[in-house]
């Protein structure tokens, strides 16, 4: 007697990869949640404003074009002008380019050099684990700020310096973080497997270990582009950043702070640009949290 | 009890020799001659090579070390590059303004954080629940130097009602202190709050579900004492290591807070040193704040056995 299983039947091509295939799956519970869709809606508005910025702006954002200094927001100066006559509006958004790409890039390349370092310690184990991880404790004995400005202070106050403190002081959490999910993954029966047909260590990290342990991780990266954003403005703020007369959302804070009487809208938009894509990151990383660990979801 | 304090000792020391090792690369990895980048561009070679006596420089790196670790075992935590004024000094007039607004932002964090997250904790999905997420949302968006610039907007220049900068030392005039200091603690205990009254709220709801609270409610105690009394005082056993852990965090905001309020302190003397390249300043003043990091969480550790016995036998 021959037994027929019943066959999976979907009713669209849509509804197939979303339950099939991880990254789809977690993308439509990301969107369905309505803090990651509002996250997703206003960081893809900012992230468009900061790419866009030379065509959504029609005055340069460093020239002092502007016929008067402090002008309220107009028409023409949509969120007025600053001391020097620039156009605070062409400066926000430039600003933000500023503060987006700085944050992208130094976290992108932090997590990589970090998973790499925890992956290849948690693999190998032993006395190598040991040591690299004594070297991941005493790191993150250096609270983030004051290691970004230890590193500050070695290569000189820059907008890339900044950027490579940001990358280094995300090194040691990420090698943590991947070293934990490489124990509890490197004793699995899938990757016994693996090893009896004859993979390779590199293979079977990158090949079977990588895709199950790589989903903690992303809510980390999310978590720690904010916090790129937050260390990034705060150095700009102390003048350890871009150099003069470059624009950047701390930096934009830090000479409006010096102008409060003056004008109310100075501080106003580059803080109101910061805080929300703050707010935007930390939603879509609760978010992101939420989709890839659908069994963490909170009870509620 | 005494095992588990030795065990503790003694992992702190290789993190506190490693953390030194890191705090003594930070001079020795300036790209170049360290001497010549810190003399200037006009100094002559005589100039550079009594320079590289002064630091020790022309010795072997191992040698450099041991000599600063033993220098610092001392006290001698050096002498600014730039004015040769004992780093010391230096330190007992910028170290207690710091000290002072970390304290007043813990207060703050705890006085706001503790009873929010505990009354949301008990009532979740109430008002007050409702409040707290919103409260929390509110400061994720936006970073203490932030919320320092709207203060000073609106307390300072606009209103007029607490003054805009400076520090007035509690022993002068105890009420104009707290005046200096109100805004930027709340500026950076506000953050704080939001992260403990996280904690709490998680924490206090668990416990509320435990059986020992319906065996205090059996008994017949009022709310407030099963809440206070059992609920809490389990709850707040994992805080007091979210409150070491972030000691870190508050050090280096207040570096940013006081730029804000242009307060004396630690952030205004790391900053100035970054920007004139006094490196020794900046070398020492790191030191000083790994180790005070280091110690209170091993204090925090300690205490957490101390008040957890299950703690000591794993």
């Amino acid at each position: 007697m021959s037994v027929s299983f019943p066959e999976l039947t979907y009713t669209s091509r849509r509804e197939r990869l979303v339950r099939e295939s991880m990254f789809w799956g977690s993308l439509d519970r990301l969107v369905r949640n309505p803090q990651g869709l509002l996250g997703l809606v206003i960081l893809g508005l900012l992230v468009g404003a900061a790419i866009f910025a030379p065509l959504l702006t029609w005055h340069e954002p460093n020239i002092q074009n502007a016929s008067a200094r402090f002008m309220p927001p107009s028409l023409e100066h949509p969120f007025g002008t600053d001391e020097l006559r620039r156009d605070l509006y062409s400066r926000t958004l430039f600003g933000l380019r500023v503060s987006l790409a700085l944050s992208l890039t130094s976290v992108t390349i932090g997590s990589t050099i970090g998973i790499m370092f925890g992956f290849f310690a948690g693999y190998v184990g032993g006395w190598v684990d040991a040591v690299m991880m004594r070297l991941i404790d005493a790191l993150l004995a250096f609270p983030g700020l004051l290691s970004a400005l230890a590193i500050v202070t070695i290569l000189g106050p820059s907008i890339r310096n900044v950027a490579i403190a940001i990358a280094f002081f995300s090194v040691p959490s990420f090698a943590r973080l991947s070293r934990a999910q490489m124990l509890a993954e490197r004793n699995k029966d899938y990757v016994a497997s693996a090893q009896a047909l004859g993979a390779g260590p590199v293979r079977i990290v990158f090949r079977h270990i990588a895709p199950n342990a790589i989903a903690p991780l992303l809510t980390q990266v999310a978590l720690f582009i904010a916090s790129a954003v937050s260390v990034s403005a705060a150095l700009s703020f102390l003048g350890l950043g871009e150099r003069a007369p470059d624009a950047s959302l701390g930096g934009l804070i830090n000479t409006a702070k010096s102008n409060l009487q003056k004008a109310w809208w100075y501080p106003t938009f580059p803080g109101l640009a910061l805080a929300l894509l703050l707010l935007s990151l930390n939603l879509l990383a609760d978010a992101v949290n939420d989709a890839i660990n659908p069994f963490a979801r909170r009870r509620a | 009890m005494i095992s588990y304090i030795i065990g503790r000792l003694l992992q702190a020391v290789p993190v506190l020799a490693l953390a030194s090792i890191a705090v003594f690369s930070v001079l020795r990895l300036i790209p170049g001659d360290p001497a010549d980048i810190i003399a200037g561009e006009d100094a002559t070679p005589a100039e550079v090579e009594v320079l590289r006596e002064q630091l020790g420089l022309s010795d072997p790196i191992p040698v450099q070390y041991v000599r600063w670790i033993g220098e610092l075992a001392r006290g001698d935590l050096g002498v600014s590059l730039r004015t040769g004024v004992p780093v010391t000094e230096l330190l007992e007039l910028s170290l207690p303004p710091t000290l002072e607004l970390a304290a007043a932002s813990y207060v703050i964090a705890l006085v706001i954080g503790i009873p929010l997250g505990t009354i949301a904790g008990v009532k979740p999905r109430s008002l007050w629940d409702w409040g707290l997420s919103l409260f929390t949302v509110g400061t994720l968006g936006v970073p203490s130097f932030l919320l320092g610039v709207l203060l000073l907007w609106l307390f300072a220049v606009t209103l007029g009602w607490l003054p805009a900068s400076g520090r007035v030392s509690p022993l002068n005039d105890p009420v104009d202190s707290m005046r200096h200091l109100a805004l930027p603690a709340i500026a950076l205990g506000t953050g704080l709050a939001a992260v403990l009254a996280r904690y709490t709220r998680t924490t206090v709801q668990a416990a509320m579900g435990q059986d020992y609270i319906r065996t205090a409610r059996a008994k017949g105690l009022k709310d407030y004492q099963v809440v206070v009394r059992h609920a809490l005082r389990n709850s707040l056993i994992p805080i007091v290591t979210i409150v070491a852990l972030q000691l870190g965090n508050i050090m280096a905001g207040a570096v940013v807070i006081e730029r804000v309020f242009t307060r004396p302190g630690l952030g205004r003397l790391v900053v100035d040193a970054i920007l004139n390249r006094d490196y020794i300043i900046v070398q020492s003043t790191l030191i000083i704040l790994v180790v005070i990091f280091i110690m209170v969480n091993l204090a925090a550790d300690l205490a957490y056995g101390l008040l957890d016995p299950r703690v000591r036998r794993r």
